[in-house]
Protein backbone atom coordinates (compact mmCIF):
# COMPACT_ATOMS: atom_id res chain seq x y z
CA UNK A 1 0.00 0.00 0.00
CA UNK A 2 1.29 3.46 -1.00
CA UNK A 3 0.82 7.06 0.34
CA UNK A 4 -1.51 7.58 -2.31
CA UNK A 5 -4.51 5.23 -2.11
CA UNK A 6 -5.01 6.63 1.55
CA UNK A 7 -5.37 10.05 0.45
CA UNK A 8 -7.71 8.60 -2.64
CA UNK A 9 -9.66 6.88 -0.17
CA UNK A 10 -10.10 10.01 2.02
CA UNK A 11 -10.57 12.40 -0.83
CA UNK A 12 -13.59 10.22 -1.86
CA UNK A 13 -15.06 9.97 1.56
CA UNK A 14 -14.55 14.13 1.69
CA UNK A 15 -16.50 14.56 -1.08
CA UNK A 16 -19.29 12.30 -0.37
CA UNK A 17 -19.22 14.07 3.26
CA UNK A 18 -19.31 17.53 0.94
CA UNK A 19 -22.08 15.43 -1.47
CA UNK A 20 -24.23 14.78 1.75
CA UNK A 21 -24.35 18.20 3.39
CA UNK A 22 -25.30 19.92 0.41
CA UNK A 23 -28.00 17.54 -0.81
CA UNK A 24 -30.01 16.36 2.27
CA UNK A 25 -32.31 18.39 4.17
CA UNK A 26 -32.62 16.27 7.30
CA UNK A 27 -30.21 17.94 9.98
CA UNK A 28 -29.42 14.69 11.34
CA UNK A 29 -28.32 13.18 7.75
CA UNK A 30 -26.44 16.76 7.37
CA UNK A 31 -24.44 16.23 11.01
CA UNK A 32 -23.73 12.40 10.07
CA UNK A 33 -22.53 14.14 7.07
CA UNK A 34 -19.95 16.06 8.56
CA UNK A 35 -18.85 13.15 10.75
CA UNK A 36 -17.57 11.67 6.99
CA UNK A 37 -16.08 14.86 6.57
CA UNK A 38 -13.68 15.08 9.84
CA UNK A 39 -12.97 10.82 9.65
CA UNK A 40 -12.03 11.66 5.88
CA UNK A 41 -9.25 14.61 7.63
CA UNK A 42 -8.32 11.53 10.40
CA UNK A 43 -7.77 9.10 7.29
CA UNK A 44 -5.37 11.68 6.06
CA UNK A 45 -3.97 12.04 9.21
CA UNK A 46 -2.98 8.93 10.06
CA UNK A 47 -1.23 8.14 7.08
CA UNK A 48 0.29 11.24 6.92
CA UNK A 49 1.78 10.16 10.02
CA UNK A 50 2.89 6.20 8.88
CA UNK A 51 4.37 7.96 5.74
CA UNK A 52 5.38 11.52 6.50
CA UNK A 53 6.09 11.36 10.36
CA UNK A 54 6.29 7.82 11.35
CA UNK A 55 8.73 8.91 14.40
CA UNK A 56 6.64 11.57 16.15
CA UNK A 57 2.90 9.09 15.56
CA UNK A 58 1.14 13.63 15.66
CA UNK A 59 -1.04 12.60 13.23
CA UNK A 60 -1.91 9.77 15.28
CA UNK A 61 -2.38 12.14 18.67
CA UNK A 62 -4.29 14.63 16.49
CA UNK A 63 -6.95 12.19 15.14
CA UNK A 64 -7.59 10.83 19.21
CA UNK A 65 -8.47 14.68 19.73
CA UNK A 66 -10.69 15.14 16.68
CA UNK A 67 -12.27 11.99 17.77
CA UNK A 68 -12.87 13.02 21.11
CA UNK A 69 -13.89 16.89 20.08
CA UNK A 70 -16.53 14.96 17.62
CA UNK A 71 -18.16 13.16 19.84
CA UNK A 72 -18.68 16.59 21.88
CA UNK A 73 -19.42 18.12 18.43
CA UNK A 74 -22.62 15.50 17.61
CA UNK A 75 -23.76 15.63 21.32
CA UNK A 76 -24.54 19.13 21.53
CA UNK A 77 -25.82 18.94 18.02
CA UNK A 78 -28.45 16.31 18.65
CA UNK A 79 -29.41 18.51 21.65
CA UNK A 80 -30.26 21.30 19.62
CA UNK A 81 -31.75 19.17 17.00
CA UNK A 82 -34.32 17.72 20.04
CA UNK A 83 -34.91 20.87 20.97
CA UNK A 84 -35.61 22.68 17.45
CA UNK A 85 -37.89 19.08 17.07
CA UNK A 86 -39.95 19.97 20.13
CA UNK A 87 -40.45 23.62 18.74
CA UNK A 88 -41.02 23.07 14.85
CA UNK A 89 -41.93 19.08 15.24
CA UNK A 90 -39.66 18.64 12.26
CA UNK A 91 -35.84 18.51 11.50
CA UNK A 92 -35.78 19.21 8.06
CA UNK A 93 -33.58 22.14 7.57
CA UNK A 94 -35.90 24.15 5.07
CA UNK A 95 -38.59 24.16 7.70
CA UNK A 96 -36.03 26.11 10.09
CA UNK A 97 -36.81 29.26 8.53
CA UNK A 98 -38.68 31.74 10.55
CA UNK A 99 -35.27 33.87 9.96
CA UNK A 100 -34.56 34.74 6.32
CA UNK A 101 -31.01 33.14 5.43
CA UNK B 1 6.62 21.39 32.45
CA UNK B 2 5.82 24.92 33.68
CA UNK B 3 2.09 24.91 34.66
CA UNK B 4 2.85 28.57 36.06
CA UNK B 5 2.05 29.96 32.89
CA UNK B 6 -1.92 28.33 32.80
CA UNK B 7 -2.13 30.07 36.13
CA UNK B 8 -5.05 32.69 34.33
CA UNK B 9 -6.32 29.28 32.44
CA UNK B 10 -6.43 27.40 35.57
CA UNK B 11 -8.39 30.24 37.05
CA UNK B 12 -10.75 30.64 34.91
CA UNK B 13 -11.60 26.66 34.60
CA UNK B 14 -11.47 26.36 38.48
CA UNK B 15 -13.84 29.54 38.54
CA UNK B 16 -16.61 27.99 35.93
CA UNK B 17 -16.50 24.92 38.14
CA UNK B 18 -17.52 26.84 41.43
CA UNK B 19 -20.38 28.32 39.71
CA UNK B 20 -21.60 25.04 38.84
CA UNK B 21 -21.02 23.58 42.57
CA UNK B 22 -22.34 26.92 43.92
CA UNK B 23 -25.44 26.94 41.35
CA UNK B 24 -26.15 23.37 42.50
CA UNK B 25 -26.48 23.59 46.24
CA UNK B 26 -27.78 26.79 46.09
CA UNK B 27 -30.76 25.09 43.88
CA UNK B 28 -31.52 22.44 46.38
CA UNK B 29 -31.38 24.68 49.61
CA UNK B 30 -33.03 27.36 49.02
CA UNK B 31 -37.12 28.30 48.49
CA UNK B 32 -37.96 30.15 45.55
CA UNK B 33 -37.64 33.44 47.54
CA UNK B 34 -33.70 34.22 47.46
CA UNK B 35 -33.38 32.83 44.09
CA UNK B 36 -33.19 35.97 42.44
CA UNK B 37 -29.86 37.20 44.66
CA UNK B 38 -28.39 33.99 44.13
CA UNK B 39 -28.62 34.21 40.97
CA UNK B 40 -26.90 37.39 41.45
CA UNK B 41 -24.08 35.68 43.29
CA UNK B 42 -23.04 33.49 40.74
CA UNK B 43 -22.32 36.34 38.23
CA UNK B 44 -20.50 37.94 41.21
CA UNK B 45 -17.99 34.60 41.28
CA UNK B 46 -17.98 34.61 37.25
CA UNK B 47 -16.79 38.16 37.70
CA UNK B 48 -14.39 37.53 40.45
CA UNK B 49 -12.60 34.95 38.88
CA UNK B 50 -12.10 37.23 35.70
CA UNK B 51 -10.16 39.81 37.67
CA UNK B 52 -8.34 37.56 39.33
CA UNK B 53 -7.44 35.90 36.22
CA UNK B 54 -6.70 39.32 34.89
CA UNK B 55 -4.01 39.58 37.38
CA UNK B 56 -2.78 36.16 36.81
CA UNK B 57 -2.17 37.08 33.25
CA UNK B 58 -0.54 40.24 34.77
CA UNK B 59 2.18 38.11 36.79
CA UNK B 60 2.61 35.44 34.49
CA UNK B 61 5.75 35.23 32.94
CA UNK B 62 6.62 34.60 28.86
CA UNK B 63 7.66 31.12 27.67
CA UNK B 64 6.58 28.03 26.52
CA UNK B 65 4.20 25.61 29.17
CA UNK B 66 5.11 22.05 28.13
CA UNK B 67 8.77 22.18 26.59
CA UNK B 68 6.81 21.90 22.84
CA UNK B 69 5.13 25.01 21.51
CA UNK B 70 1.60 23.78 22.13
CA UNK B 71 1.45 26.32 24.25
CA UNK B 72 3.01 29.37 24.34
CA UNK B 73 2.42 32.33 26.30
CA UNK B 74 4.11 35.59 24.73
CA UNK B 75 3.10 39.35 24.62
CA UNK B 76 0.77 38.57 21.67
CA UNK B 77 -0.96 36.12 24.03
CA UNK B 78 -1.23 38.41 26.62
CA UNK B 79 -2.36 41.46 24.99
CA UNK B 80 -5.65 39.42 23.50
CA UNK B 81 -6.19 37.58 27.09
CA UNK B 82 -6.51 40.79 28.62
CA UNK B 83 -8.76 41.94 26.22
CA UNK B 84 -11.02 38.54 26.35
CA UNK B 85 -11.42 38.52 30.30
CA UNK B 86 -12.20 42.26 29.89
CA UNK B 87 -15.06 41.33 27.18
CA UNK B 88 -16.11 38.63 29.73
CA UNK B 89 -16.49 41.02 32.77
CA UNK B 90 -18.79 43.19 30.46
CA UNK B 91 -20.78 40.29 28.64
CA UNK B 92 -21.35 38.91 32.61
CA UNK B 93 -22.50 42.55 33.89
CA UNK B 94 -25.07 42.50 31.07
CA UNK B 95 -25.95 38.54 31.57
CA UNK B 96 -27.05 39.24 34.82
CA UNK B 97 -29.57 41.75 33.85
CA UNK B 98 -30.43 39.97 30.79
CA UNK B 99 -31.19 36.79 31.88
CA UNK B 100 -33.41 37.39 35.28
CA UNK B 101 -36.74 37.31 34.11
CA UNK B 102 -35.75 34.78 31.22
CA UNK B 103 -34.39 31.70 32.78
CA UNK B 104 -33.81 29.90 36.05
CA UNK B 105 -30.83 28.10 34.59
CA UNK B 106 -28.50 30.62 35.20
CA UNK B 107 -25.30 27.90 36.66
CA UNK B 108 -24.45 26.18 32.82
CA UNK B 109 -24.83 29.59 31.89
CA UNK B 110 -22.07 30.92 33.20
CA UNK B 111 -20.33 27.68 33.92
CA UNK B 112 -20.56 27.37 29.72
CA UNK B 113 -19.27 31.40 29.45
CA UNK B 114 -16.31 30.72 32.07
CA UNK B 115 -15.39 27.47 30.13
CA UNK B 116 -15.79 29.35 26.20
CA UNK B 117 -13.58 32.24 27.82
CA UNK B 118 -11.11 29.55 28.70
CA UNK B 119 -11.16 28.37 25.32
CA UNK B 120 -10.26 31.83 23.73
CA UNK B 121 -7.83 31.80 25.97
CA UNK B 122 -5.98 28.64 24.97
CA UNK B 123 -6.66 29.85 21.31
CA UNK B 124 -4.41 32.47 21.39
CA UNK B 125 -1.53 30.74 23.50
CA UNK B 126 -1.87 27.50 20.80
CA UNK B 127 1.96 27.83 18.94
CA UNK B 128 0.67 24.23 17.38
CA UNK B 129 -2.12 23.13 15.37
CA UNK B 130 -3.46 20.40 17.46
CA UNK B 131 -4.04 22.69 20.56
CA UNK B 132 -5.54 25.49 18.13
CA UNK B 133 -7.78 23.21 16.59
CA UNK B 134 -9.01 21.61 20.44
CA UNK B 135 -9.32 25.57 21.73
CA UNK B 136 -11.17 26.88 18.79
CA UNK B 137 -13.87 23.66 18.72
CA UNK B 138 -13.75 24.51 22.78
CA UNK B 139 -15.18 28.47 21.62
CA UNK B 140 -17.13 26.18 18.60
CA UNK B 141 -19.14 24.22 20.85
CA UNK B 142 -19.80 26.43 23.64
CA UNK B 143 -20.84 29.08 21.69
CA UNK B 144 -23.91 26.38 19.99
CA UNK B 145 -25.07 25.88 23.35
CA UNK B 146 -25.19 29.85 24.31
CA UNK B 147 -26.70 30.69 21.35
CA UNK B 148 -29.41 28.14 21.56
CA UNK B 149 -29.20 28.60 25.29
CA UNK B 150 -33.13 30.71 26.28
CA UNK B 151 -34.72 27.69 23.77
CA UNK B 152 -36.97 30.60 22.15
CA UNK B 153 -37.54 29.49 18.68
CA UNK B 154 -35.46 31.98 16.85
CA UNK B 155 -32.48 31.05 19.82
CA UNK B 156 -32.77 27.22 18.43
CA UNK B 157 -32.71 28.18 14.70
CA UNK B 158 -29.84 30.36 15.07
CA UNK B 159 -28.20 27.50 17.20
CA UNK B 160 -29.16 25.16 14.20
CA UNK B 161 -27.50 27.75 11.29
CA UNK B 162 -24.30 28.03 13.40
CA UNK B 163 -23.54 24.31 14.36
CA UNK B 164 -24.34 22.91 10.95
CA UNK B 165 -22.09 25.37 9.26
CA UNK B 166 -19.90 25.60 12.14
CA UNK B 167 -19.27 22.12 12.18
CA UNK B 168 -18.81 21.91 8.14
CA UNK B 169 -15.91 24.68 8.38
CA UNK B 170 -14.38 22.93 11.33
CA UNK B 171 -14.25 19.43 9.13
CA UNK B 172 -13.08 21.62 6.03
CA UNK B 173 -10.28 23.55 8.49
CA UNK B 174 -9.04 20.27 9.74
CA UNK B 175 -8.44 18.61 6.00
CA UNK B 176 -6.49 21.45 5.44
CA UNK B 177 -4.81 21.47 8.28
CA UNK B 178 -4.15 17.55 7.27
CA UNK B 179 -2.48 18.72 3.96
CA UNK B 180 0.02 21.32 5.95
CA UNK B 181 0.70 18.76 8.15
CA UNK B 182 1.18 15.68 4.95
CA UNK B 183 3.51 18.45 3.66
CA UNK B 184 5.68 19.78 6.51
CA UNK B 185 5.57 16.95 8.80
CA UNK B 186 4.94 19.15 11.57
CA UNK B 187 1.92 20.43 13.33
CA UNK B 188 4.49 23.37 14.85
CA UNK B 189 3.46 26.81 13.42
CA UNK B 190 7.13 27.60 13.57
CA UNK B 191 8.55 24.54 12.16
CA UNK B 192 5.67 25.48 8.83
CA UNK B 193 6.90 28.10 8.92
CA UNK B 194 10.98 27.44 8.40
CA UNK B 195 9.62 24.34 6.22
CA UNK B 196 7.97 26.76 4.08
CA UNK B 197 10.98 29.57 4.12
CA UNK B 198 13.19 26.77 2.48
CA UNK B 199 11.32 27.05 -0.78
CA UNK B 200 10.50 23.29 -1.14
CA UNK B 201 6.99 23.40 -1.57
CA UNK B 202 4.30 20.62 -2.86
CA UNK B 203 1.92 21.06 -5.26
CA UNK B 204 -1.15 20.41 -2.65
CA UNK B 205 -0.41 23.61 -1.04
CA UNK B 206 -2.48 25.71 -2.49
CA UNK B 207 -5.60 23.28 -1.69
CA UNK B 208 -4.23 23.30 2.28
CA UNK B 209 -4.12 27.53 2.20
CA UNK B 210 -7.55 27.81 0.55
CA UNK B 211 -9.15 24.94 3.05
CA UNK B 212 -7.48 26.58 6.05
CA UNK B 213 -8.57 29.89 5.18
CA UNK B 214 -11.91 29.18 4.57
CA UNK B 215 -12.01 27.42 8.31
CA UNK B 216 -11.07 30.69 9.30
CA UNK B 217 -13.02 32.96 7.07
CA UNK B 218 -15.75 30.93 8.81
CA UNK B 219 -14.99 32.21 12.41
CA UNK B 220 -14.37 35.97 11.31
CA UNK B 221 -17.22 35.77 9.39
CA UNK B 222 -15.56 36.91 5.94
CA UNK B 223 -17.88 37.16 3.09
CA UNK B 224 -18.34 33.71 1.46
CA UNK B 225 -18.82 31.74 4.73
CA UNK B 226 -20.57 34.62 6.38
CA UNK B 227 -24.40 32.85 6.56
CA UNK B 228 -24.68 31.87 10.16
CA UNK B 229 -23.90 35.39 10.90
CA UNK B 230 -27.12 37.17 10.75
CA UNK B 231 -29.31 34.06 11.82
CA UNK B 232 -26.55 33.75 14.95
CA UNK B 233 -26.32 37.12 16.09
CA UNK B 234 -30.53 37.43 15.78
CA UNK B 235 -31.01 34.43 17.30
CA UNK B 236 -28.72 34.84 20.57
CA UNK B 237 -29.56 36.12 23.72
CA UNK B 238 -28.33 39.71 23.19
CA UNK B 239 -25.03 39.35 26.24
CA UNK B 240 -24.14 36.32 23.92
CA UNK B 241 -24.64 38.02 20.30
CA UNK B 242 -22.44 40.91 22.40
CA UNK B 243 -19.43 37.67 22.90
CA UNK B 244 -19.96 36.63 19.43
CA UNK B 245 -18.95 39.74 17.84
CA UNK B 246 -16.36 40.81 20.39
CA UNK B 247 -14.24 37.90 22.00
CA UNK B 248 -15.16 35.01 18.99
CA UNK B 249 -14.20 37.33 16.11
CA UNK B 250 -11.37 38.70 18.13
CA UNK B 251 -9.98 35.21 18.94
CA UNK B 252 -10.47 34.18 15.16
CA UNK B 253 -8.39 37.32 14.24
CA UNK B 254 -5.69 36.51 16.64
CA UNK B 255 -5.13 33.11 15.60
CA UNK B 256 -5.46 33.96 11.78
CA UNK B 257 -2.43 36.44 12.18
CA UNK B 258 -0.65 33.77 14.14
CA UNK B 259 -0.93 31.10 11.81
CA UNK B 260 -0.66 33.17 8.69
CA UNK B 261 2.18 35.71 9.65
CA UNK B 262 4.13 33.15 11.89
CA UNK B 263 3.60 29.97 9.71
CA UNK B 264 2.84 30.98 5.97
CA UNK B 265 4.80 34.37 5.84
CA UNK B 266 7.06 32.43 3.73
CA UNK B 267 5.07 31.97 1.07
CA UNK B 268 2.61 35.16 0.98
CA UNK B 269 2.34 35.57 -2.63
CA UNK B 270 0.41 32.66 -2.80
CA UNK B 271 -2.40 33.98 -0.53
CA UNK B 272 -2.28 37.64 -0.37
CA UNK B 273 -4.46 37.89 -3.47
CA UNK B 274 -6.75 35.91 -2.42
CA UNK B 275 -7.00 37.66 1.11
CA UNK B 276 -6.99 40.93 -0.89
CA UNK B 277 -10.41 39.57 -2.78
CA UNK B 278 -12.39 38.48 0.38
CA UNK B 279 -11.27 41.63 1.96
CA UNK B 280 -12.79 43.79 -0.79
CA UNK B 281 -15.98 41.26 -1.05
CA UNK B 282 -16.48 41.66 2.78
CA UNK B 283 -16.14 45.35 3.01
CA UNK B 284 -18.85 45.89 0.12
CA UNK B 285 -20.92 42.53 0.48
CA UNK B 286 -21.08 43.48 4.49
CA UNK B 287 -22.08 46.88 4.45
CA UNK B 288 -24.14 46.93 1.55
CA UNK B 289 -26.80 44.29 3.14
CA UNK B 290 -26.47 45.85 6.02
CA UNK B 291 -28.73 49.00 5.13
CA UNK B 292 -32.40 47.19 4.19
CA UNK B 293 -31.72 45.47 7.43
CA UNK B 294 -34.83 46.26 10.07
CA UNK B 295 -33.92 44.31 13.25
CA UNK B 296 -31.21 46.25 15.18
CA UNK B 297 -29.25 43.13 15.61
CA UNK B 298 -29.16 41.71 12.39
CA UNK B 299 -28.16 44.87 10.88
CA UNK B 300 -25.51 45.03 13.53
CA UNK B 301 -24.36 41.23 12.38
CA UNK B 302 -24.18 42.53 8.74
CA UNK B 303 -21.72 45.57 10.07
CA UNK B 304 -19.51 43.34 12.18
CA UNK B 305 -19.16 41.47 8.51
CA UNK B 306 -17.86 44.86 7.41
CA UNK B 307 -15.64 45.53 10.13
CA UNK B 308 -13.98 41.72 9.64
CA UNK B 309 -12.99 43.28 6.14
CA UNK B 310 -11.32 46.61 7.15
CA UNK B 311 -9.73 44.74 9.70
CA UNK B 312 -8.26 42.01 6.88
CA UNK B 313 -6.59 45.61 5.09
CA UNK B 314 -3.92 44.62 8.63
CA UNK B 315 -3.21 41.40 7.29
CA UNK B 316 -3.05 42.04 4.02
CA UNK B 317 -0.35 44.43 4.85
CA UNK B 318 1.45 42.08 6.91
CA UNK B 319 3.85 44.22 8.45
CA UNK B 320 4.79 44.71 12.58
CA UNK B 321 2.46 48.39 11.70
CA UNK B 322 -0.01 47.00 10.14
CA UNK B 323 -0.68 43.98 12.48
CA UNK B 324 -0.48 46.49 15.32
CA UNK B 325 -3.45 48.54 13.70
CA UNK B 326 -5.23 45.06 13.54
CA UNK B 327 -5.27 44.92 17.20
CA UNK B 328 -5.86 48.43 17.97
CA UNK B 329 -8.86 48.11 16.30
CA UNK B 330 -9.97 44.84 17.63
CA UNK B 331 -9.88 46.00 21.10
CA UNK B 332 -11.50 49.55 19.93
CA UNK B 333 -14.37 47.41 18.01
CA UNK B 334 -14.84 45.29 20.74
CA UNK B 335 -15.14 48.22 23.43
CA UNK B 336 -17.91 50.18 20.99
CA UNK B 337 -19.94 47.00 19.91
CA UNK B 338 -19.96 45.55 23.42
CA UNK B 339 -21.18 49.22 24.90
CA UNK B 340 -23.68 48.97 21.77
CA UNK B 341 -25.51 45.37 22.29
CA UNK B 342 -25.15 45.81 26.39
CA UNK B 343 -27.79 48.64 25.59
CA UNK B 344 -29.64 46.70 23.33
CA UNK B 345 -30.22 44.37 26.22
CA UNK B 346 -31.25 46.42 28.67
CA UNK B 347 -33.99 48.10 26.38
CA UNK B 348 -34.84 44.73 24.91
CA UNK B 349 -36.23 44.11 28.47
CA UNK B 350 -39.15 46.86 27.93
CA UNK B 351 -39.75 46.83 24.32
CA UNK B 352 -39.43 43.13 24.05
CA UNK B 353 -38.36 43.46 20.18
CA UNK B 354 -35.41 44.23 18.22
CA UNK B 355 -36.96 45.74 15.65
CA UNK B 356 -35.42 49.33 14.95
CA UNK B 357 -39.24 50.74 14.78
CA UNK B 358 -38.94 49.80 18.53
CA UNK B 359 -36.70 52.26 19.24
CA UNK B 360 -38.80 55.20 18.30
CA UNK B 361 -38.65 58.08 20.40
CA UNK B 362 -36.24 56.42 22.60
CA UNK B 363 -34.86 59.82 23.76
CA UNK B 364 -37.69 60.64 25.92
CA UNK B 365 -37.58 57.16 27.64
CA UNK B 366 -33.87 57.46 28.31
CA UNK B 367 -32.06 59.99 27.20
CA UNK B 368 -28.98 58.25 28.92
CA UNK B 369 -29.10 55.06 26.91
CA UNK B 370 -29.50 57.39 23.43
CA UNK B 371 -25.83 58.83 24.50
CA UNK B 372 -24.61 55.61 25.35
CA UNK B 373 -25.65 54.25 21.76
CA UNK B 374 -24.65 57.37 20.15
CA UNK B 375 -21.35 57.62 21.42
CA UNK B 376 -20.49 53.76 20.44
CA UNK B 377 -22.34 54.05 17.16
CA UNK B 378 -20.22 57.32 16.53
CA UNK B 379 -17.15 55.24 16.83
CA UNK B 380 -18.02 52.16 15.30
CA UNK B 381 -18.66 54.93 12.18
CA UNK B 382 -15.23 55.98 12.77
CA UNK B 383 -16.00 59.88 13.73
CA UNK B 384 -13.12 61.64 15.77
CA UNK B 385 -12.63 62.27 17.84
CA UNK B 386 -13.46 58.83 19.42
CA UNK B 387 -11.11 55.72 19.46
CA UNK B 388 -13.18 54.07 16.32
CA UNK B 389 -11.58 57.05 13.97
CA UNK B 390 -8.29 56.18 15.33
CA UNK B 391 -8.74 52.51 14.80
CA UNK B 392 -9.73 53.16 11.26
CA UNK B 393 -7.05 56.24 10.91
CA UNK B 394 -4.21 53.53 11.72
CA UNK B 395 -5.78 51.10 9.41
CA UNK B 396 -6.25 53.06 6.49
CA UNK B 397 -2.43 55.27 7.30
CA UNK B 398 -0.94 51.91 6.71
CA UNK B 399 -2.36 50.53 4.27
CA UNK B 400 -1.37 53.88 1.88
CA UNK B 401 1.97 53.88 3.26
CA UNK B 402 2.36 49.87 2.31
CA UNK B 403 1.09 50.92 -0.92
CA UNK B 404 -2.27 49.31 -0.65
CA UNK B 405 -4.09 52.64 -1.89
CA UNK B 406 -6.76 51.49 -3.45
CA UNK B 407 -7.53 48.99 -0.25
CA UNK B 408 -7.53 52.16 1.91
CA UNK B 409 -10.22 53.95 -0.40
CA UNK B 410 -12.42 51.23 -0.57
CA UNK B 411 -12.54 51.30 3.14
CA UNK B 412 -12.61 54.83 3.52
CA UNK B 413 -15.99 54.80 1.29
CA UNK B 414 -17.53 51.88 2.86
CA UNK B 415 -17.20 53.39 6.23
CA UNK B 416 -18.86 56.38 4.95
CA UNK B 417 -21.85 54.38 4.05
CA UNK B 418 -21.93 52.45 7.06
CA UNK B 419 -22.60 56.39 8.76
CA UNK B 420 -25.89 55.83 6.87
CA UNK B 421 -27.40 53.01 8.30
CA UNK B 422 -26.46 53.75 11.71
CA UNK B 423 -27.58 56.91 11.99
CA UNK B 424 -30.66 55.17 10.90
CA UNK B 425 -30.61 53.87 14.49
CA UNK B 426 -29.96 57.24 15.55
CA UNK B 427 -32.80 58.64 13.87
CA UNK B 428 -35.49 56.92 15.50
CA UNK B 429 -34.20 56.89 18.64
CA UNK B 430 -33.95 60.87 18.61
CA UNK B 431 -35.92 62.20 16.09
CA UNK B 432 -39.50 59.85 16.18
CA UNK B 433 -42.13 60.25 17.88
CA UNK B 434 -42.69 57.51 20.85
CA UNK B 435 -45.81 55.62 21.18
CA UNK B 436 -44.98 55.20 24.74
CA UNK B 437 -42.65 57.02 26.96
CA UNK B 438 -42.90 55.71 30.16
CA UNK B 439 -38.91 55.42 31.83
CA UNK B 440 -36.70 52.79 31.08
CA UNK B 441 -34.84 52.29 34.71
CA UNK B 442 -31.75 49.91 35.10
CA UNK B 443 -29.28 48.81 37.57
CA UNK B 444 -26.65 51.45 38.87
CA UNK B 445 -23.98 48.83 38.07
CA UNK B 446 -24.89 48.70 34.20
CA UNK B 447 -24.85 52.83 34.36
CA UNK B 448 -21.37 52.63 35.72
CA UNK B 449 -20.43 50.18 33.58
CA UNK B 450 -21.39 52.07 30.37
CA UNK B 451 -20.08 55.33 31.58
CA UNK B 452 -16.77 53.85 31.61
CA UNK B 453 -17.49 52.26 28.03
CA UNK B 454 -18.13 55.54 27.33
CA UNK B 455 -14.90 57.16 29.00
CA UNK B 456 -12.80 54.73 27.42
CA UNK B 457 -13.90 55.12 24.07
CA UNK B 458 -13.17 58.80 24.59
CA UNK B 459 -9.53 58.41 26.20
CA UNK B 460 -8.27 56.04 23.68
CA UNK B 461 -9.58 58.54 20.95
CA UNK B 462 -8.01 61.55 22.11
CA UNK B 463 -4.73 59.43 23.46
CA UNK B 464 -4.18 56.63 21.52
CA UNK B 465 -0.42 56.98 21.43
CA UNK B 466 -0.12 54.27 24.71
CA UNK B 467 -2.67 51.73 23.25
CA UNK B 468 -1.30 51.59 19.96
CA UNK B 469 2.34 51.43 21.30
CA UNK B 470 1.73 48.76 23.56
CA UNK B 471 -0.07 46.63 20.47
CA UNK B 472 3.06 47.49 18.70
CA UNK B 473 5.22 46.32 21.68
CA UNK B 474 3.05 43.05 21.39
CA UNK B 475 3.54 41.68 18.34
CA UNK B 476 5.89 39.14 17.97
CA UNK B 477 9.22 39.06 15.71
CA UNK B 478 7.85 36.45 13.95
CA UNK B 479 9.99 38.26 10.73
Amino acid sequence: MCLTNYLILSAIFFCLGIYGVLVRRNAVMILLSIELMLNAANINFVAFSKYVDPNMLTGHIFTIFVIAIEAAEVAVGLAIILSAYRHMKSINVEDINLMKW
Amino acid sequence: MNYTLLTPEIIVCCTALLVLVVDLFMAQGEGAKSTKSTKKLLGWIAIAGLVAGMFAVYNTPEGLAFGNRSFVNDTFAMYFKYLFLGIGILVIVSSMDYLAERTTHHGEYYFVLLLVIMGTMFMVSAGELISLYVSLEMLSVGSYVLVAYLRTRQGIEGGIKYLLFGAFCSAVLLYGIGIIYGLTGTTEIKGIGEFLNQGDKGCALPLGLAFILAGFGFKIACIPFHFWVPEAYEGAPTPITAFLASASKVASFAVFIRVFMEGFIGIRQEWTMALIILCILTMAIGNLSAIPQTNIKRLLAYSSIGHAGYLLIGLVIGTVNGLSAVMFYLLVYALAILGIFMVIAIISKRIDTDEIEGYEGMYKRSPFLCLCMLICLASLAGLPPLAGFMGKFYLFAYAVHAGYIYLAVIGFIFSTISVYYYFRILKSMYFMEAKDESIISFSPLLKVVLILIMLGLFLIGILPQSFISSAIESVPKWY
